[in-house]
């Protein structure tokens, strides 16, 4: 995988621990993630599974005391005009140096859940968005702002130079998703990483939000990583899924794989967990049986084990699964499909 | 921006308005009148007076007029000519009593309010960024003792130990060669050299205060999403800081303005009671203790008028800082 | 990857008892009550604990002032005016230890230079401090009337903080100012409790026009400094009440303003109760005001309650303090920590006798006492306050 022509992002083994005095959470444990350029990767899971950690880890913004305890996160560098390239690794970057900021914002960007709190609400929604511009292009301020008005009005946000001039409180919420986006967008980043963008906005801005990242993402030929715990956006957006559980991938594959051949027992159990329009009334809506454990009581052998229905007695409890390829780019992590273990 | 400010400002003289019936009350509170006391004033001085006279007395102040109306004379008086009564203590205007004493006092309650918040906001910063650290330690238990301590007790403390270490009597806010000299360079160095421990001491308290609001405002807006967002963008630490968490921690910081201002004043009196400042402190005091009502009522509402002042100028501060304020939005 | 095995190796080994474990903690949490959960978070709280410590030891001689006291408050000793602090020795003249403390008689002797008497300790002359001792007699919580104190020497006298200008014992008199000044603090608690429910009650239950007013009201009391008109309603009651009559009205006075933040608090939590899913279903169950009021707002935010009743403790006693220093709070023969260190007002007296000044040390105990244990509830009720 790892010589791709395409290859934008490119984690190998990635691990990520918070030291904590009631003890260490490994948040993130043996991830290998390879996004492509123009690529819309969906990362599943439910909340705590290590997907906005991964993320984080991407930007090196994982918050304190939480760090990257081995593991390389490569990001394949390409001038405008594709003629110079250069591998660079994140992980080893100082994350309150100046190479990585040089990096962040620039190369890839990112936004998320609360539009709101996305803001300061002190400064205008102009002084925020020309910042990111002034940080990284080589403009003036007056400049700055041209820029700023253009990406307001290319994300559809109607008198645009008025808006610059007003603060987040007087923007409506899908409003404020969209200058989010446009502040993410205009240093033409090559990776965006979306946290769950829609899931505080109401159902049709949802759509709204999602068909504008949708065209931007083609228009700018910009990779997304996609991170939510609703498979049904997924569905509408992605082409490659992640299913992540407890700080692991379990599985990964083509979005039409995932959603028609699941192979992992929780990806399976997550499709069943999706309300449908159509289904035989009657049916019941299946829930996954328990709940993620604490993240202090992580079990031994396959994380998934206790909620599993196939388990494998004295197998899935006590050794940890290894990876095994199932199909084209399809890869999961699951003792029903190979012996193979990730023990050494 | 301008409806904010007219509403404040009708509050505030809302507020002056009732301040100004409370102390009224309070005035009218002790048993015996004016005329009463003044007389049996006179009787102690030696001084033959009739029960005729008293009447005298009585309607030549006023005091046989019914309670509003001898409100609306008082109010009147002080809000029109500025002419707050008579102190019985000094037989003089309570006006000429208070004289230049008076700014003192808010010199010293402002250079306390100054050296709170100059020394509050930085080390509230710095006990944020470097949390749980030795600095940020000693900080927080020097703020602990620092509310702890009723500021008369520092100033007795400090005191001491001015006599029984240094040999010197830091009392005062002059030196006895200048007490009674008029104003000269060489009298405002010595009036510096002494302003500086009734500030310290007036600060204290609040400065621990503030340091507190301002450490756990910062750690908690340092976490937030649009930190985080700023940050993704490739700010610089400290440029990041400052412009966004820092800002915000400012408000609830700068909006208590006026009750730290209120603080200060309410702990004016005892310690320049205890210090003998030669500002309006030990002149309150002692009208209290003498039942001079007009002294120390007046004392009270300018006190007051003071700090209700001050809350004004720090609602006008925050509409400044703050943009919701100021388009009347609820926070 | 291979210490990853030795971890996952290590967790398989000891997992089932720690599960079990684990579980029969959770079910302890899950099942336990709101106050239990407040009291294992608050035990973490090391200051707090502290803070409790001393607070317990502060109701101990609140409880027993006459007892733990050597002496009656009032008793003078001609023999000692002004008396400094008397050291307590364990090593005699001759350098023997002596496991049972001791303190020496006193003499005066006339300074040549300065002309004062200054007290000497007289080696000739060593009293061992006893206990359960006989000493003044005195009736305990007014009804056990006995003459034993905690501790005490026979024959002489024991002044460990000095005494002041009519001989009378410093420690003694700190303790029963403990009493008077701690109860100060409850009394006074007690009134804005409800003073502060009662207006902030009305506030938020009631919304609207009456909330606007009360709102300017507390917005007025907070803008007014609380010191000068605190003393300006000290000093105009009138001299002849009794002593306990001045007592009570000073911790009203107290309350009088110290109940804004209480009725800030509960204002609030009213307000967003109202529209709370368990309220609007306690209303269409057609529950009485008073009773929801009662039985469903009151119980769910008692935890702020409490937190803000700790800390106004601080401000009472602080203010009582300041009132009585200066003399226009309690005064004689009330004994309470103001109207001690009203002896010790200026400069003189403090160079001269810095002992009267010691029971400063008594106030600073407890205002960071009740501070601490004020902060060790309020993270333990409030997990997200910082």
């Amino acid at each position: 995988m790892a010589n791709d022509e395409r290859a934008l992002i490119e984690i190998n083994s990635l691990k990520v621990i918070f030291p904590l005095d009631e003890g260490t959470v490994r948040a993130v444990e043996d991830v290998d993630l390879v996004i492509k350029r123009g690529q819309v990767m969906g990362v599943v899971g439910e909340s705590g599974c290590g997907k906005t950690v991964t993320a984080q880890s991407i930007m090196r913004i994982v918050p304190d005391p939480g760090r990257i305890e081995h593991g390389e996160i490569l990001f394949h560098r390409r001038s405008p005009d594709g003629t110079k390239k250069e591998i660079i690794d994140i992980a080893k970057m100082d994350p309150r140096g100046s190479e990585i900021r040089s990096y962040r914002g620039k190369e890839v960007a990112m936004i998320f859940q609360e539009p709101l709190s996305s803001f300061s609400p002190l400064h205008t929604i102009g002084n925020q968005i020309m910042e990111a511009i002034l940080l990284h292009q080589d403009v003036n301020k007056k400049q700055a702002r041209e820029i700023a008005k253009e990406m307001l009005a290319r994300v559809r946000i109607p008198n645009p130079t008025r808006r610059l001039d007003q603060y987040p409180h007087e923007f409506s919420g899908g409003m404020r998703q969209r200058a989010m986006i446009a502040m993410a967008l205009t240093c033409k980043p090559a990776l965006l990483m979306a946290e769950e963008p829609t899931t505080a906005l109401d159902v049709t801005i949802q759509a709204q939000i999602l068909d504008l990242m949708k065209e931007l993402q083609e228009e700018f030929g910009m990779a997304i990583m996609f991170i939510t715990h609703n498979l049904g956006v997924i569905a509408q957006i992605a082409e490659a899924v992640a299913i992540m559980y407890l700080g692991k991938i379990v599985e990964i594959g083509p979005s039409r794989e995932i959603f028609h051949n699941p192979q992992h027992p929780y990806t399976f159990n997550l499709l069943k967990a999706i309300p449908r329009i159509g289904k035989t009334t009657g049916q019941h809506l299946v829930a996954i049986e328990g709940a993620v454990p604490g993240p202090f009581e992580r079990p031994s052998g396959c994380t998934f084990y206790p909620r599993c229905e196939r388990i494998i007695p004295n197998r899935c409890d006590m050794h940890n699964p290894g990876v095994t390829r199932v199909g084209e780019g399809h890869a999961v992590r699951c003792f029903l499909y190979s012996e193979d273990t990730d023990e050494d | 921006m301008r409806a904010f400010l007219l509403r404040r400002f009708l509050i505030m003289i809302g507020m002056l308005a009732l301040l100004s019936l409370i102390v009224f009350i309070i005035l009218e509170l002790p048993p015996g009148d004016f005329a009463e006391r003044h007389v049996y004033q006179l009787k102690s001085i030696g001084i033959f007076v009739t029960e005729e006279d008293l009447l005298n007395y009585r309607h030549q102040f006023g005091l046989d007029r019914p309670w509003p109306e001898r409100y609306l004379r008082w109010i009147t008086n002080i809000v029109t000519r500025g002419n707050f009564g008579l102190s019985l203590i000094y037989r003089k205007p309570v006006t000429d009593v208070i004289g230049e004493r008076l700014g003192f006092t808010a010199i010293l309650a402002i250079s306390a309010v100054i050296l709170l918040y100059g020394l509050a906001i930085p080390i509230g910063i710095y006990s944020a960024i470097h949390q749980y650290s030795i600095g940020d330690y000693t900080f927080t238990i020097l703020g602990y003792v620092g509310i702890a301590i009723p500021n008369f007790m520092l100033a007795l403390v400090l005191l001491y130990i001015s006599v029984t270490v240094f040999g010197t009597n830091v009392g005062g806010l002059f030196s006895p060669e200048y007490l009674d000299a008029p104003w000269s360079w060489a009298r405002l160095i010595d009036f510096l050299k002494h302003l500086w421990i009734p500030t310290i001491i007036l600060g204290t308290s609040g400065t621990a205060f503030q340091i507190r609001t301002m450490r756990a405002t910062l750690l908690d807006e340092k976490n937030k999403l649009y930190v985080t967002v700023a940050r993704a963008k490739g700010l610089p630490e400290g440029r990041l800081l400052m412009k966004y968490p820092v800002r915000v921690a400012l408000n609830p910081i700068v909006s208590t303005m006026g009750w730290e201002l209120t603080r200060v004043i309410s702990g004016a009196p005892i310690v320049a009671f205890v210090l003998a400042l030669p500002d309006t402190g030990p002149l309150f005091l002692r009208a209290l203790l003498d039942e001079d009502i007009y002294l120390g009522g007046s004392l009270l509402m300018i006190y007051s008028a003071l700090t209700i002042f001050g809350t004004f100028l720090s609602d006008i501060m925050l509409a400044l800082l703050d943009p919701r304020i100021r388009q009347g939005e609820k926070v | 990857m291979a210490d990853l095995g030795g971890l996952s190796g290590t967790g398989t080994a000891s997992q089932p008892g720690l599960r079990g474990l684990q579980t029969e903690k959770e079910l302890k949490y899950y099942t336990a009550t709101q106050a239990q959960l407040i009291w294992w978070r608050f035990k973490k709280h090391r200051l707090a604990l502290l803070g409790t410590s001393i607070l317990a030891i502060f109701l101990i001689i609140v409880l027993f002032a006459n007892f733990i006291s050597p002496m009656d408050p009032f008793t003078r000793n001609s023999n000692y005016i002004f008396g400094p602090p008397q050291k307590l020795h364990f090593i005699d003249e001759e350098g023997t230890f002596h496991l049972r403390p001791f303190v020496y008689g006193v003499t005066n002797e006339l300074d040549p230079e300065t002309f004062q008497f200054n007290t000497v300790e007289d080696t000739s002359q060593a009293y061992p401090v006893q206990f359960f001792i006989k000493g003044d007699p005195y009736k305990l919580w007014g009804i056990i009337r006995t003459d034993i104190h905690l501790f005490g020497v026979e024959d002489g006298f024991l002044h460990l903080l000095g005494t002041d200008k009519l001989g009378r014992d410093l420690l003694s008199r700190a303790f029963f100012a403990t009493r008077t000044s701690l109860t100060i603090g409850v009394i006074g608690m007690l009134f804005t409790f409800f003073l502060g429910l009662i207006i902030g009650g009305i506030s938020g239950f009631f919304g609207g026009r009456v909330d606007d007013i009360t709102q300017r009201l507390i917005e007025f009391t907070r803008s007014i400094p609380d010191l000068p008109l605190l003393m300006a309603l000290a000093a105009s009651l009138p001299k002849e009440w009794s002593p306990l009559r001045v007592y009570f009205s000073i911790t009203f006075i107290l309350a009088l303003l110290g109940w804004t933040n209480l009725a800030r608090r509960v204002r609030s939590k009213l307000l967003s109760l109202r529209e709370a899913d368990f309220i609007i279903a306690a209303k269409i169950a057609g529950s009485s005001d008073a009773r929801i009021i009662m039985r469903h707002m009151l119980p769910s935010f008692m935890s702020y309650i409490i937190v803000d009743l700790s800390i106004s403790f601080p401000y009472m006693i602080i203010a009582e303090t300041s009132l009585s220093f200066i003399g226009l709070g309690l005064r004689p023969p009330v004994i309470s920590w103001g109207v001690l260190l009203n002896e010790s007002q200026n400069i003189k007296a403090i160079s001269q006798h810095p002992w009267l000044f010691s029971p400063v040390v008594f106030v600073i105990l407890a205002v960071l006492a009740f501070n601490f244990v004020g902060d060790g509830i309020r993270d333990a009720a409030d997990p997200y306050a910082t």
